[in-house]
């Protein structure tokens, strides 16, 4: 087995080696980059569905009405602002305020008391979804063929 | 063979703490452009524990930074997709270095680290059954290769100026004589 300590200490910073090593590296990101371009969607959805714990709490349509799941009307609630909806999600892992814009056809969170924040800079949109890992909240461009619940 | 495991054990303990406190404070800044893209600081650590101490003790120091960190950042469940990750592009590193003869740390640590952003979202997005945000994934293979750079260089510089004193003898060597 190489010794490492002699190996690094003697190792040149970059050679030819390590320039073949980086271009598969750059090879397969340069694949990954052409497979996001052929296969990733980029139709513009029509809407959003937030889920909680995996399980599907409601279901907003761009320029339409919020419709929440039975059991999650406590925890979500919407309001109407220019150009889309603030939707509020209480969950007992956490706060979450998500803007779903009408006229973007996207949506973000806004505001987290999550402690990592990485929620807020993603957004749905052309695709993508926003996932709040700590809060277990998932928010996803619609589709499937998926039908807002009958409630009440 | 006593002293020798002390100072291996000591030099463990000081890296895995280095390594656990650069990952919780790299957490506290805003992630770099896409959600869960970062510098990857805290590898520097773990890659020198592999110089530094042997191949095993820098897998033991990955796993206290992944553990620890995860439950100081507040996020434990980043748990699920940040070890196996980690534990690929460890291993890939140390392949790349110790396999490839004239590679250095550098190359070795670019592969790793656009190998840990891969594996990370592809578990993530498994883990979240969100195959949505495979669409970051060559952004997040693109910034993670150049934190690899950054750690690369890090530790490049700081073996040069390390004493071999300062380095536990490896199991390798040991082995050897």
């Amino acid at each position: 087995m190489v010794d490492l300590f002699e190996k690094a200490k003697k190792s040149r910073a970059f050679g030819l080696t390590d320039a073949l090593v980086c271009l598969v590296a750059a090879a397969f990101v340069g694949t990954l980059f052409l497979a996001c371009f052929l296969f990733v969607g980029r139709e513009r959805s029509t809407g959003i569905e937030i889920s909680i714990d995996g399980k599907l709490a409601a279901i907003y349509t761009f320029g339409g009405d919020l419709v929440i799941y039975d059991g999650y009307e406590d925890i979500i609630g919407g309001k109407k602002t220019d150009g889309g909806m603030d939707i509020e999600v209480v969950s007992r892992y956490g706060r979450n305020l998500v803007f779903a814009s009408d006229t973007e056809r996207s949506a973000k969170v806004t505001e987290s008391d999550c402690p990592t924040h990485d929620c807020q800079y993603s957004e749905v949109k052309n695709g993508g979804a926003v996932i709040c890992v700590p809060h277990r909240l998932k928010i996803a461009p619609t589709g499937g063929g998926r039908t807002p619940p009958v409630t009440g | 063979m006593k002293g020798n495991f002390a100072k291996k054990a000591a030099l463990t303990g000081l890296l895995s703490a280095l390594a656990v406190i650069s990952f919780t404070i790299e957490n506290l800044f805003p992630p770099l452009f896409l959600p869960g893209a970062r510098m990857g600081i805290s590898n520097v650590f773990v890659l020198l524990a592999a110089i530094l101490i042997g191949r095993s003790y820098a897998f033991f120091t990955l796993a206290v930074k992944c553990a620890l960190g995860s439950l100081f950042a507040g996020n434990a469940s980043a748990l699920i997709y940040s070890l196996p990750a980690g534990i690929v592009a460890l291993g890939a590193e140390l392949f790349i270095f110790s396999a490839i003869k004239r590679a250095g740390i550098i190359s070795a640590s670019i592969v790793g680290a656009t190998i840990n952003s891969t594996v990370q979202n592809v578990v993530f997005c498994l883990a979240t059954a969100t195959a949505s945000y495979l669409a970051y994934l060559p952004y997040l293979a693109l910034i993670g290769a150049a934190g690899g750079l950054v750690v690369g260089l890090a530790v490049y510089f700081t073996v040069k100026i390390i004493p071999r004193r300062y380095a536990a003898e490896s199991n390798d060597t040991e082995k050897k004589s």
